[in-house]
């Protein structure tokens, strides 16, 4: 049993197909990168703990979700119990930038009045040569969007990926204790675990479930 | 366990009509799969061959077409009105001269199905007849061709040109229509040099109803086919080249007339016919391969003989001694090893229509083998029934119940090849007009003879046996059992079985033998897969592709209904089935249905891979295997599905009931049994209720 942490995210990564979500998941959660992955099928489940403050443990539940438009409707169940997007597209194609507006308010939509915090993901930096789009238009997007933070990465070369999941991590947690992301009963995007001063890895409570 | 037998028939005029029409060559891949399909499900037949019967079989006296029906004849005398159609056909004037035979008039009717006669056909234009001392002729126009058509090569490939096909000449043709039968043997041997290729082909066929094998032989060997003695003037006129040609041509003659019906020979115990060939062979054709044919057949025949007279020291058993199921299953045994042999590309149209041109007499021996055994199994019931002319009719009547008996069974046994040889034999004339044997006949087991013969009509393109087929290839047991009782019975032994048994069915067989290479199945992959069939072991490539997408067509158009959006949350889409696999957990299991909805752990979080890839992603390929097979066994297929997912949670529900949201999800995306017999064990239990 683990009931060891102190907060609990849930996390869903979204895109267009090919994009790279699984990959990006399995070099974060597995640190490995396999070329010959095959597509998801409806969706993964992946756990990471995560100590980015002496004492303070994170648990993220990372969702991965088939990017094929056939399964939206089930990926939707998985929205509506996460805190956190990894937006991701394809730098190298230009249509799966431009599909990330309609992914962002989808979301929005499916979620409210439910808070989502958004982090923006130009996959596949490593294939430089190949881009089709600048950072400067992803930034100017992630900004017109109200996304913080977007990051060029590569599972395959290992660039940014555990720094992109972190800083999602990092902000929704300051996020949180800034007060802005209520908790509501029947959501199980973030959850308050053991509280942090109470803090005993020894002796783990029983989570109340759903709400603090 | 079950098999189907095909009869082939059907395939093979579809396969040539397919060749014919020159279209897409799925279709044709589908016809193949759909035939090793069925071979690999013959294995489930599991007979054991009974020598009592294997030896009545052999030692059955054989009637030949002739034989039986001047055997009907005398067992029921011709009526008025057949006799007058009889002298009729006397006064169209042909004159007796040679044959011995009642009949004066032969008739041969071109009726083939292949498709070069029927090109010809429509080029032809018939503008009369000659009459011969002896013969009547057909005259008529043929368009002949002077430049080559587009080969079949470039057909296939698409670059048929107009101009390749716009040449013709128009030829006057003669062809025998009728004649005696000193002059339809004579045409025969002009038939080989250049006009009349397919005559030979139907003289062997048909000629049986109107000579015996000893008459032609006569004919053909003494008068016609003579290369040394030069005893007749004809003879002599003949010149080197002329006698090669003859040479040829007798040779060819004899070597079909032995590949095709090398059972003419086969009359024991005296063999003339045969001795007199190999006499005749060993003259002319010394150290020939045509000889060496023919003293096989002696060979076979010197052993059998011996094997005959050893039987004859006991009694001969009689054939209504044999149970119905007896003779059902020993055909079936027969019919499934030689089916299962079928090498499927023969049965290809651009094979199977060639089997009757010059030279190619040795294409397809597998099928020619599954004809011969179904002409065996027709002789079989014919010369059952006829050959004691003493027989009462109420005696005879029970010969031909316990044929339809037979019929009943094999098609219970889903035996279709046996089934149609025994149904066409009782519907053959020397049969079908022994009005007074038929009358005795109980009504019951006429209504079946009906019942059973519609099976095979031709109405639709034969509509209802393909039906029968596809429906029944791919289940265990026949639907539409004609017998209640034994339907029962056999329910019964398959509810004792407990959960279905360890046998592959027929679909998963080749599906093991062709995603060997695969970990899991995957929804969205079928390319690769077909591309994984297209590179598996040699012998496997040239069928590989047809199976593989054969069996992915089958199981998906069972399994569609998942992966169409717009049925999603219909009574049949998948957000239903996995609604239904809480629902059953409810009633199975409320304590767990109650933990995993208080932990909010959705069906969609696991069952959506769970049940539309049939669980394929969650245990090892044979263990995938084993599930499949359990799920194309029962009757409501897919519902079981649903049972076999609750058994999952139920075997985990300690695990489950102790364990967090992030514990169980785990548990439920990597799931900890692997033991499917287990599994299955639990899904059948719930199943039965308890």
């Amino acid at each position: 049993m683990d009931f060891s942490w102190n907060y609990r995210f849930g996390i869903i990564i979204l895109g267009d197909s090919f994009v790279g979500k699984s990959s990006l998941l399995q070099r974060y959660t597995e640190g490995m990168f396999d070329k010959s992955r095959q597509s998801p099928l409806g969706i993964d489940f992946k756990v990471k703990h995560l100590e980015f403050e002496p004492g303070i443990l994170i648990k993220l539940l990372l969702w991965d979700t088939a990017g094929q438009e056939r399964f939206k409707s089930i990926s939707r169940s998985y929205m509506r119990n996460s805190v956190g997007c990894l937006l991701v597209f394809d730098l190298t194609k230009r249509q799966t930038f431009e599909r990330l507006r309609d992914w962002y308010n989808e979301v929005i939509d499916y979620v409210k009045p439910s808070k989502m915090v958004f982090i923006l993901i130009g996959h596949k930096c490593d294939l430089e040569e190949e881009q089709e789009v600048s950072k400067e238009e992803a930034e100017r997007l992630a900004k017109e969007l109200g996304i913080t933070h977007y990051v060029e990465a590569s599972a395959k070369d290992n660039l940014n990926v555990d720094s992109a999941f972190e800083s999602l991590t990092m902000e929704i947690y300051e996020l949180f204790h800034a007060g802005r992301i209520p908790i509501r009963e029947g959501w199980y995007g973030l959850s308050v675990g053991v509280p942090v001063d109470l803090y005993n890895p020894d002796e783990p409570k029983t989570e109340k479930s759903g709400c603090c | 366990m079950q098999g189907t037998i095909p009869y082939l028939g059907t395939f093979l005029t579809d396969l040539v009509m397919m060749d014919t029409a020159m279209k897409d060559h799925l279709e044709e891949f589908e016809v193949i799969a759909q035939i090793k399909l069925l071979q690999s499900a013959c294995n489930n037949y599991n007979f054991v061959q009974d020598s009592l019967f294997v030896e009545w079989l052999s030692g059955l006296e054989r009637l030949s077409e002739a034989e039986s029906y001047s055997q009907s004849c005398e067992i029921e005398p011709l009526s008025e009105s057949a006799s007058n159609t009889l002298k009729a056909k006397k006064n169209t004037g042909i004159i007796k001269r040679w044959s011995d035979s009642d009949v004066e008039e032969i008739n041969i009717s071109f009726v083939s199905e292949s498709p070069d006669t029927t090109e010809k056909k429509s080029s032809t234009q018939e503008i009369g007849e000659e009459v011969e001392e002896g013969a009547v002729y057909t005259i008529t126009l043929r368009k002949v061709q002077v430049h080559q058509a587009a080969s079949k090569g470039q057909r296939w490939l698409g670059v048929e040109t107009e101009a390749a096909l716009s040449l013709y000449e128009t030829c006057k043709v003669r062809t025998i229509k009728a004649g005696t039968l000193e002059k339809l043997v004579e045409y025969l041997v002009s038939a080989f040099r250049g006009n009349d290729s397919t005559y030979v082909t139907i003289f062997l066929c048909t000629y049986r109803s109107f000579a015996s094998t000893k008459q032609v032989l006569d004919l053909l060997l003494n008068r016609y086919a003579k290369l040394h003695h030069h005893s007749s003037a004809e003879g002599s006129r003949l010149t080197g080249d002329d006698r090669t040609e003859l040479k040829n041509t007798i040779s060819s003659i004899l070597g079909a007339w032995l590949d095709q019906y090398s059972d003419d020979f086969w009359k024991p115990p005296e063999y003339g016919c045969l001795l007199q060939l190999i006499s005749y062979l060993h003259l002319n054709f010394p150290g020939s391969d045509l000889e060496r044919r023919a003293c096989n057949l002696l060979a076979q025949a010197c052993t059998f003989t011996m094997l005959e007279e050893n039987g004859y020291e006991e009694e001969r058993p009689d054939f209504l001694s044999f149970s119905q199921d007896v003779v059902a299953e020993q055909f079936t045994l027969l019919d499934a090893e030689l089916f299962k042999k079928v090498v499927p590309y023969q049965c290809l149209g651009s094979t199977w229509s060639q089997r009757d041109k010059k030279g190619k007499e040795h294409l397809a021996p597998t099928i020619r083998a599954t004809v011969t055994q179904f002409n065996n199994v027709t002789n079989c019931v014919i010369s059952t029934c006829l050959s004691d002319k003493t027989l009462k009719p109420t005696q005879r009547a029970k010969i031909l119940e316990r044929w339809i008996e037979v019929a009943r069974e094999c098609r219970i046994l889903k035996n279709f090849s046996s089934l149609r040889a025994i149904l066409s034999a009782l519907q053959c004339n020397s049969i079908h007009r022994l009005k007074k044997t038929w009358d005795e006949v109980s009504r019951e087991n006429f209504r079946i003879f009906h019942e059973l013969s519609e099976i095979f009509s031709d109405e639709n393109n034969h509509s209802l046996s393909r039906e029968l087929l596809i429906k029944e290839g791919t289940s265990k047991f026949a639907t539409l059992e004609i017998n209640p009782k034994r339907a029962q019975k056999r329910q019964q032994q398959q509810r004792e079985l407990g959960p279905p048994a360890t046998t592959l069915s027929d679909v998963t067989l080749p599906l093991l033998r062709e995603f060997p290479l695969s970990p899991a199945y995957r929804h969205g992959d079928a390319l690769n897969r077909y591309q994984i069939a297209e590179a598996i072991e040699l012998e496997y490539i040239e069928h590989a592709e047809a199976d593989t997408f054969f069996c992915f067509t089958s199981l998906m158009s069972e399994n569609r209904d998942n992966f169409i959006k717009s049925l999603d949350d219909s009574q049949c889409g998948i957000t239903y089935k996995m609604e239904s696999v809480y629902a059953t957990l409810k009633q199975k299991d409320a304590e767990l249905y109650l933990k995993l909805q208080e932990q909010n752990i959705k069906p969609q979080y696991f069952t959506f891979r769970w049940l539309t890839l049939l669980l394929s992603q969650e245990f090892l390929l044979p263990d995938v295997i084993r599930i499949w097979d359990s799920l194309f066994s029962d009757q409501e297929r897919f519902d079981f599905l649903i049972l076999v997912c609750c058994a999952m949670l139920v075997l985990i529900r300690d695990q489950l009931l102790a364990g967090d949201f992030t514990v169980n999800m785990r548990l439920l995306q990597d799931y900890p049994i692997c033991d499917v017999h287990t599994i299955l064990k639990k899904a059948k239990d719930l199943q039965d209720g308890a």
